[in-house]
């Protein structure tokens, strides 16, 4: 990632100009990690200001039919973070449009994507209930894919969400789940995220110590790999 | 070429007289290294800058000094104030405490405010011209001074350097080799010619009115597209490869 910060002036420049010229298949090589370095750096305005671009340059031109990438590009205008989303009702669109287009491609990967960022935005907007499917929907597409960087996610989100309905039992499993695939995979960010809601569930249940002893692991992680 | 004969007659010059005098110990100032064995070299980095532009404090900083001393010259009661600090501050910051680049900017305060020389700056380093006679010709204007660099170049390293001008915020030696076709050899000329500096973390910078000027030539060379592509598909892939550690163990 620090090379990556080293070089953002010239991977904004870069992305500047594939889109000017809509490159997609340069922008589908970057785009992913683009998004994730940008939330894994707090970066999310310089991230949304790029991909708004995106946005608005790849859409389809006059009778052109839509381009998956430009699908790729706005499903992922919906960030971890509330900062990393212009409002939720327009995102929830967008994503949509990314999420058929995905369906139209039978990209599996994408089609999990589009999902979980659905789900998300059910979880901002209020309506947890409509976010369990698309939740356990999106897991599902990541188990078949293997892609246990996206799984540790989903299960982190899901038990949070359990949590939050009073199911902490079922909640609480899926978070410790969560937290060994990662300290499996040894995710930086993911492990660090893994081990400050664990902290949380020991802080609600009263087990200070054991709530600091994970956060103090998860600061430590942040620091060391220069995530925030 | 006429230049860099020039150079190299000097440097022959200097190379004779210490072989020719023991102990004879000379300070010669050059734009590039004399490439002498007994030649030791003190870079000379650009003037302080302040970064906070808060009086009295900016006044210690030799960058505003050179700058409020030529404004005297051509304005005798000129000095900074609260209102004009800011801007002084900010021109020293676009000419990149480049001495020379200060005096010709400070020479406009005749008939700009400090202001109104920053929104001139920023639009380019054409701007940068002066009629000031106690100034060698070749030094009265910014072009000028780079052009003569740019003559001392051969062809070949010409090609690249108005390649490197498609980077922003320094790059590193791989990414030139791809983008530019630069050689680690080339890229140590142009360090050693003070066309590009190379920071601790080995990534190689280049000063903005070197980059503007580059950036013309590559455009009269009608390579900007070309290179821009290059420069394009390099950092898309970047991204690319680095996205396993990105989602993986660091």
């Amino acid at each position: 990632m620090d090379e990556i910060e080293a070089d953002f002036e010239n991977v904004r420049a870069a992305w500047q100009s594939a889109v000017a010229q809509r490159r997609f298949e340069a922008i589908g090589r970057a785009l992913e990690s683009l998004y994730w370095f940008c939330e894994m750096r707090i970066r999310f305005q310089e991230g949304l200001e790029l991909l708004r671009l995106g946005r608005e340059q790849l859409a389809p031109v006059a009778e052109e039919a839509p381009h998956p990438i430009w699908g790729r590009v706005m499903a992922r205008m919906l960030g971890q973070n509330s900062a990393f989303y212009e409002s939720p009702i327009e995102s929830r669109a967008r994503v949509e449009t990314g999420l058929a287009l995905a369906q139209h491609d039978e990209n599996r990967a994408e089609i999990a994507f589009c999902l979980w960022r659905l789900a998300v935005s059910a979880y901002l907007s209020g309506d947890s209930i409509a976010a369990i499917p698309a939740y356990e929907a999106s897991l599902a597409h990541y188990q078949a894919l293997d892609d246990r960087f996206y799984q540790g996610y989903l299960l982190k989100d899901l038990g949070i969400l359990y949590i939050a309905l009073d199911q902490s039992d079922r909640g609480d499993a899926l978070v410790q789940q969560s937290l060994e695939l990662r300290r499996a995979t040894g995710d930086p960010d993911g492990l660090a995220t893994s081990l400050g809601a664990s902290g949380w569930i020991m802080y609600n249940r009263g087990h200070y110590t054991e709530a600091e002893a994970y956060w103090q692991e998860s600061h430590q992680i942040r620091r060391t790999a220069h995530i925030f | 070429m006429c230049l860099t004969k020039a150079y190299r007659q000097g440097s022959e010059l200097i190379l004779e007289l210490l072989q020719a005098c023991s102990g004879l110990r000379m300070l010669v100032t050059s734009r590039e290294q004399l490439q002498l064995n007994s030649e030791t070299l003190f870079v000379l980095e650009s003037m302080a800058l302040p970064a906070v532009a808060t009086l009295p404090d900016v006044l210690s900083y030799s960058a505003v000094q050179l700058f409020v001393e030529t404004a005297r010259r051509v304005r005798p009661k000129f000095t900074a104030t609260t209102m004009n600090v800011q801007a002084i501050v900010r021109i020293c910051q676009l000419v990149g405490g480049m001495p020379l680049g200060i005096i010709l900017a400070a020479a406009w305060v005749e008939v700009l405010s400090p202001d109104e020389i920053v929104t001139e700056l920023s639009q380019g380093f054409g701007f940068l011209e002066s009629e000031l006679r106690d100034l060698p010709e070749r030094q009265r204007s910014m072009r000028a001074v780079l052009t003569q660099s740019w003559q001392r170049l051969t062809e070949a390293e010409r090609t690249v350097f108005m390649r490197l001008a498609v980077f922003r915020g320094g790059f590193t030696h791989m990414a030139a080799k791809h983008v530019a076709g630069a050689s680690l050899q080339m890229l140590s000329s142009f360090v050693n010619k003070s066309l590009l500096q190379c920071e601790p973390n080995r990534r190689y910078t280049m000063h903005e009115f070197l980059r503007q000027f580059a950036e013309a030539e590559l455009e009269a060379a009608d390579q900007t597209v070309a290179t821009l592509s290059l420069h394009c598909i390099y950092y898309t892939d970047l991204l690319h490869q680095r996205e396993p550690d990105l989602k993986g163990r660091r």
